[in-house]
Formats: C-alpha cells, structure tokens, sequence
C-alpha cells in the first residue's frame, strides 16, 4: 500500500528561503496585532460614546469582522477595493485584513476586560484622593492589562494563522513560500509537513515569550 | 455566444446554492468534530498521565498549524498512501478533527466546570460514574460551556470557506462568488453580497442558540 519514498533533502535544500518566509510571516503577525490593537482601543473606548454614528461604527466593525470568514475580508481588500480605485500589494492587503478582523476580535477581548474591574475600584480610587486620570492610570489600567493579557496573546497566535491565507493571493509568507516551493519541486507532503512543524514552532516561541513578559509584569 | 457581463437572478441563486453548501458542511463537520472533540475532551479528564499527554500534545499541533495547511497535508497525505480521496469528502475530514481539537477543550473545561463536591455528593447517593457523568455533570456543563460552542459553530461556518483550496466541488458560497466575480468583474459588490450571506446565516445560528438557551434558564431558574 505504501510505496511513497520521502524525499526530505529537497526540502532541506530550500530551507533558508523557508525561514526567510517565517521572517514575513511573523512581521506581518505582529504588525498586523499592533494595528488592530490601536484600532480596538479606539473602537473600544467610542463604544459607549453619546454619538450613535460613533457607536453604531464600532457595531458594525465588529460584526462584519466576526462574522464573516477573514477570506473574505482578505478578497475585499485585495480585489474590493480595486473598485474605489484603491490597489494595495497583496503584502498590504493581507496586513490590512487582518488587522481589520484582529480589531474586531480585540475589542470584545478589551471590553471584557474593563467590564471584569468591579466599579468600586474607580471609586475608591477617587476616594483615597487621587484624580481621574492617576486612578485609570495606576489602578484601573494594570487590573485590565492582567485581564486581557492572556486572550491577547491568543489572539496574536491565531493572526499568524490567519496569515496563511496570504498565499491565496500570492503573497510568499511562510504558506505562500511553501506553495511556490513544492510546485517547482513536486513534493507537496513532505513541504508542508515541514512548514506545518515550523509554524508549531513559531506559535510556541510567541506563547513562551508571552509568558515571560507576564511573569515579567504580573510576578506570575 | 457571447458572456453576459450583468449580474442575473441566476447569479443570486447560484450564490444562495453555495451558501447552502456551506450550511450543509457547518452542520456536516460540526456534528462530526463535535462528537469527536466531547470524546477527546472527556478522555482528557482522565486520570492516565500518557491519555492526557497525547492528546494534549494533538490538540496543541491542531491549533497551532493553519487549517489551509492542515487542508493540504491531509489531502497529499492520503494520495500519497494510494487511497485518493475527492476534495470535499478529505475537506470534511479534516475540518471535522480541526474542529474537535478546539471543542475538546471546550468539553473539559465544561466537566472542570462542575465542582468536585457536587461529583462526590452524585457518587455518595449511589449513582455510578456513568449516571454521575450524564446525569450530573453532562447537564450543568453543557449550560456553562453552550455560549462558547456556539462560537466554535460559527467558526466552522467560516472556516468553511477554505475547503475552495482543494477545489472542492460543488462550490461553496465564496467559491460561487468568485465564480460570479469572474464574469461579472465587480468584486465589491458582490463580495459585500457574500459577506451579507455569511452574517445572515450567523445571525440565524446565534438566535436559535440563543433561544435554546433561554429555554434552559427558565428551567433553571427556580435555583435562583
């Protein structure tokens, strides 16, 4: 029944380009969660604004984000946009897309977060004299960061899932690179399987870096 | 003959015939994964260190690999070991088990649920750990992990769109879209269109859960 023979030296052959790929992989990761994370704060904190423009923007960013597959806001902003007039690379679309949909993850994870702090905190934060600002800054904010921290970090490890479908539009991340790769080479299983340990490896070095910088932050 | 470039009635069909499929794969691989994850996430919560170990180790790679690689692996996988399998059925397969590594740990952490005097009161009236498991602890678990399912439904749903990757056939709703995109050319449109598709059929899944779980509480409110 098995009369496949692995042919693992091609593979090793091409390996440097693979970890080049990886390099992209991971920038646009964390690129990626640092945008939507900025964007979250802001839709997050316009959340519970008097302006109901204001609120129904959040609303629908994160409904569309959650609830559509991020393929498609991956399409709508490579081919989409191409309408309005707007042509990104398929670097620039990928980044986009999927800051777009960590966004919409990210800010239910921060509201989660600011709505765990008990009120009383901000109250007896004032009470003991300090001003609005010395309050979130030295009480509420440390509570909320320990709060969301670890989601966050869960968050990050499924961005750089997400980024696999980059390859999709031809863009040469790691999946991207791997698809290139084994159609010149036809060796298709053992590429991947490759690749598949290698983005294992990258989602444990970001769990345990996570985990350091909370130990770091937290005392654990 | 020429291509009529104008978006038709028949495109809109074409495209509710995807979201169909993509409907029928949710429930297909969510039934599936389901039933495969609530067996791995009860084994989990075994007392064999070597039990936990695998599977924690198996649900760890499932999560930490893209679901388009876990596509083609499998796929080339089974080609390989000369038992070719058509792009939809592998697509099934593997959407089933990907999902089973996240609704395993939703199952354990809905047993880690139930506090452990409640088990030891179920064993001490004399219930067997069979009775206890599905009397006791099946029955408040459910209820707190419910909401999180659901989440990993609508994941499914969405996940779904990969199965394109393979070129599974008969096209599900992004596929049919991108279809219609290459004749028409007018990707805006048309992918709001799909977009629209894929918030209703959420919007159904999470009301019809929503009232499932509504009914529960009635029930459980006289604990209130």
């Amino acid at each position: 029944m098995f009369e496949y023979t692995f042919q693992w030296r091609v593979v090793w052959q091409h390996l440097p380009d693979l970890l080049e790929a990886s390099y992209l992989t991971i920038e646009i990761t964390l690129l990626s969660v640092v945008v939507g994370l900025v964007i979250a704060i802001f839709l997050a904190s316009i959340q519970n604004s008097r302006f109901s423009i204001l609120r129904g923007i959040s609303i629908t960013w994160i409904a569309f984000a959650r609830n559509t597959p991020a393929l498609l806001q991956i399409y709508l902003a490579y081919f989409g946009l191409g309408a309005l007039g707007i042509h990104l690379s398929s670097y620039a679309a990928v980044l986009a897309a999927i800051a777009f949909n960590n966004a919409g993850y990210l800010t239910e994870i921060l509201r989660g977060g600011i709505t765990s702090i008990p009120r009383n905190q901000n109250l007896a934060g004032l009470g003991l004299g300090l001003t609005a600002t010395q309050t979130y800054i030295y009480i509420l904010l440390p509570q909320v960061l320990k709060a969301v921290f670890l989601p966050i970090t869960n968050q990050v490890v499924w961005a750089m899932l997400g980024t696999s479908l980059g390859m999709i539009i031809g863009l040469q991340e790691l999946t991207g690179m791997t698809t290139f790769l084994q159609s010149q080479t036809f060796r298709p299983f053992e590429f991947y399987f490759v690749t598949a340990c290698m983005y294992v490896v990258i989602a444990k070095l970001m769990t345990f870096s996570a985990r350091l910088v909370a130990r770091k932050m937290f005392h654990g | 003959m020429t291509i009529d470039p104008n978006f038709s009635l028949k495109d809109l069909i074409f495209m509710a015939q995807g979201a169909a499929i993509t409907f029928a794969l949710t429930i297909i691989s969510g039934a599936i994964g389901t039933a495969l994850g609530f067996l791995i996430g009860w084994a989990r919560t075994s007392s064999s260190i070597l039990v936990v170990a695998l599977l924690g180790a198996f649900i760890d790679v499932i999560r930490s690999v893209p679901l388009i690689i876990q596509f083609i692996l499998f796929n080339s996988f089974m080609a390989i070991a000369d038992y070719p399998l058509d792009p939809f059925t592998s697509g099934i397969i593997t959407l089933s088990v990907y999902i089973s590594g996240y609704v395993a740990e939703v199952v354990k952490a809905g047993i880690e649920s139930v506090p452990r005097i409640t088990r030891l009161a179920a064993r001490g009236l004399g219930l067997t750990y069979l009775q206890d498991f599905f009397y006791v602890v099946v029955p408040i678990g459910v209820r707190t992990v419910f909401p999180s399912w659901t989440g990993l439904m609508l994941g499914v749903m969405k996940d779904t769109s990969l199965i394109a990757v393979l070129g599974a056939t008969p096209p599900e709703l992004l596929r049919a879209s991108q279809i219609v995109i290459t004749r028409v050319q007018e990707p805006l449109l048309i992918l709001i269109g799909a977009g629209c598709f894929y918030f209703f059929m959420c919007a159904v899944i999470t009301k019809i859960n929503m009232r499932v779980e509504r009914s529960w509480n009635i029930t459980g409110s006289t604990f209130k």
